[in-house]
């Protein structure tokens, strides 16, 4: 059964499409993070457009991360005076990153951008946490735990507080500089435009153990600056580039909330960090693919400008 | 009315039996005789001439349908296409489809230093979106190179018509030839370019032919042109063509229309859906979601 995807322009599987939304999901259900910095790649391996793969996604992260976040604020466990300056942050990060796509793809090296981009980011994450969870698995003591070793707290933690516009964040019983919360707030936004991701993978990490919020807080604000910034890099996506792609966007929603629920159930069949070791394979093989897409010589030099066939 | 319209028809052209079954798989009923390009008539009108008694020495060819739309469910679509050649004596016959000449615009890759990069843009006029020939027999055996050329027929044809402005980076003599075969590549991928060499289209009895146009997934929305040659001995005797029309229809239409004339709304709806849409099943899993 095939569905003509209108902004992609093309036929697709639907199965094929629905397939990979709940692969991705049952690997974020396994796992507990997001998945969008799988989905944006495995989209453009069965052939979407990158920019209109990118900007789905980040229209499905809506949707995926709507209903936690929801969760987690009924729960009390966003703290909204963090996640605003971090939300400031986004706003401005993925607005530009959208303007910086448009700029990208006129002069026809988005993708290019966006796979080494994508190199780094996942080599990074992956590498980090294949050692930490390699180590932990031999029984090494690691002080902290899911943390990549070279963050260290402390000495960050005293540098903030000496940083201007120091701010009390009460919900997570801390005072520090706005400057980093919004700082990584804009890296983050900016990812989210160029790579259609939601970027919990770099926030939670950087919430927990640079600006030391609380495990369960950072979660619940993670959710609730994702769905903001996602919705602003969506809504400027569609104004600047028209790469969203509705129809896209929510059969990768299907396939992905079904797959969620099959993976958090299996994910209590395994241990946290082979669980971990499984992921940073995954994430390193993904990088792995995308590095040889940039070196291979590829087999048509020719490309039909903005992705799209047929001159749109 | 129809039925009584086809027969007398059928009677006319002295090859009944065959020509009735074919016509009997008719959706729409169109013909156009003659050498003219004009839009086609209504089916009232195109039925009117079906009526008329042809001249004894009419090319009368016609399709199965002569409108394509392309909906959420589209992945493609075939058009079954026949003629009779009359007595214009034809021993070859050449069937084009084609849409009107465009510019598009490519990127050429290049390497620096260990990675491969867009590093020149070319604008390519008089390149159609659309660009497929079949034939009773191999090219090369019906026509001459030098009519190839002046009918457009065949992929040296057309990348004679071609023309390519290099609009970033440094143009190459060379470059020509690597968009010419890039392009060709990617459109031979999408089924958009072909020569068919596999299916020939078989001249019945000396009078009838069909050929069935495949239409590619892959689609555009645009008057398509089917261009008929016919051929005595390498020499052309007459041109027919008919027109089909592509339109996208239906939920695919309203999407691509807002998307483009309303990208605020479109942003906008494409969030407020998601994240009901999301709260929605958040509800049905009762939270679990994510």
């Amino acid at each position: 059964m095939n569905v003509y995807l209108p902004i992609a322009d093309m036929s697709i599987n639907l199965f094929l499409v629905v397939g990979i939304g709940a692969l991705v999901g049952f690997l974020s259900g396994l796992f507990g993070v997001g998945g969008g910095f799988l989905l944006t790649p495995l989209m453009m391996m069965i052939g979407i457009p990158p920019a209109v793969a990118a900007a789905s996604d980040s229209n499905q992260i809506v949707a995926g991360a709507s209903s936690g976040a929801f969760a987690h604020w009924r729960m009390g466990n966003v703290d909204f005076k963090m996640g605003l300056t971090i939300l400031v942050g986004g706003i401005a990060g993925g607005t530009l990153g959208v303007q910086v796509v448009k700029i990208l793809r006129a002069v026809g090296n988005f993708e290019f951008a966006m796979k080494l981009i994508y190199v780094f980011m996942l080599g990074l994450v992956g590498g980090a946490m294949l050692i930490e969870s390699l180590s932990t698995l031999r029984k090494i003591r690691v002080e902290v735990s899911a943390a990549p070793p070279q963050f260290s707290e402390p000495r960050l933690s005293r540098l903030f507080r000496r940083l201007p516009l120091q701010m009390t964040f009460r919900k997570s019983r801390l005072k520090t500089s706005a400057i980093f919360p919004f700082a990584i707030g804009f890296a983050v936004g900016f990812l989210a435009a160029m790579l259609g991701v939601g970027g919990g993978f770099i926030m939670i990490p950087a919430m927990i153990y640079i600006i030391g919020m609380p495990t369960i807080t950072a979660v619940g604000t993670d959710l609730f600056q994702i769905v903001l910034t996602s919705a602003n890099v969506t809504f400027q996506q569609a104004m600047t580039n028209h790469t969203v792609d509705i129809l896209l966007a929510l059969c990768l929603l299907l396939g992905s909330t079904f797959g969620a629920q099959i993976g958090a159930r299996a994910s209590k069949l395994f241990r946290g960090e082979q669980i971990r070791v499984l992921l940073s394979v995954i994430v390193l093989a993904m990088m792995v693919k995308l590095l040889l897409d940039l070196v291979l010589t590829p087999d048509n030099l020719i490309s039909f400008a903005k992705g799209v066939s047929g001159g749109h | 009315m129809k039925t009584k319209a086809l027969a007398g028809k059928s009677r006319r052209l002295g090859a009944g039996a065959v020509l009735g079954l074919l016509l009997a798989g008719l959706i729409l009923v169109k013909a156009r005789a003659g050498t003219e390009v004009t839009p086609g008539p209504g089916p009232a009108a195109a039925l009117e001439a079906l009526a008329q008694p042809a001249a004894a020495n009419d090319v009368v060819t016609d399709c199965s349908k002569d409108e394509i739309q392309v909906g959420i469910n589209y992945r493609g679509d075939r058009i079954e296409f026949f003629g009779t050649l009359g007595d214009s004596g034809a021993d070859a016959v050449i069937v084009k489809l084609t849409s009107p000449a465009e510019t598009v615009k490519l990127n050429q890759k290049g390497r620096v230093g260990p990675v491969w990069m867009n590093v020149k843009q070319h604008t390519v006029e008089s390149v159609p979106f659309i660009y497929q020939i079949s034939a009773s027999d191999r090219l090369d055996q019906i026509l001459s190179p030098e009519l190839e050329q002046k009918l457009g027929i065949g992929f040296e044809a057309l990348k004679e018509r071609m023309v390519v402005h290099t609009t970033k980076g440094e143009a190459e003599p060379a470059d020509a030839e690597i968009v010419f075969q890039g392009l060709l590549q990617l459109k031979q991928k999408e089924g958009l370019y072909k020569i068919d060499e596999e299916n020939r289209i078989k001249i019945k009895q000396g009078v009838l032919f069909r050929h069935c146009i495949v239409f590619p997934a892959a689609s555009k929305e645009g008057d398509y042109l089917v261009e008929t040659y016919l051929f005595r001995q390498g020499r052309l005797l007459q041109t027919v063509t008919d027109t089909i029309h592509v339109q996208k229809v239906g939920l695919e239409a309203k999407l691509v229309r807002w998307a483009q004339e309303r990208p605020k709304l479109y942003g906008l709806c494409a969030v407020v859906i998601a994240l009901g849409a999301g709260l929605l099943v958040g509800f049905i899993f009762k939270g679990g979601g994510h």
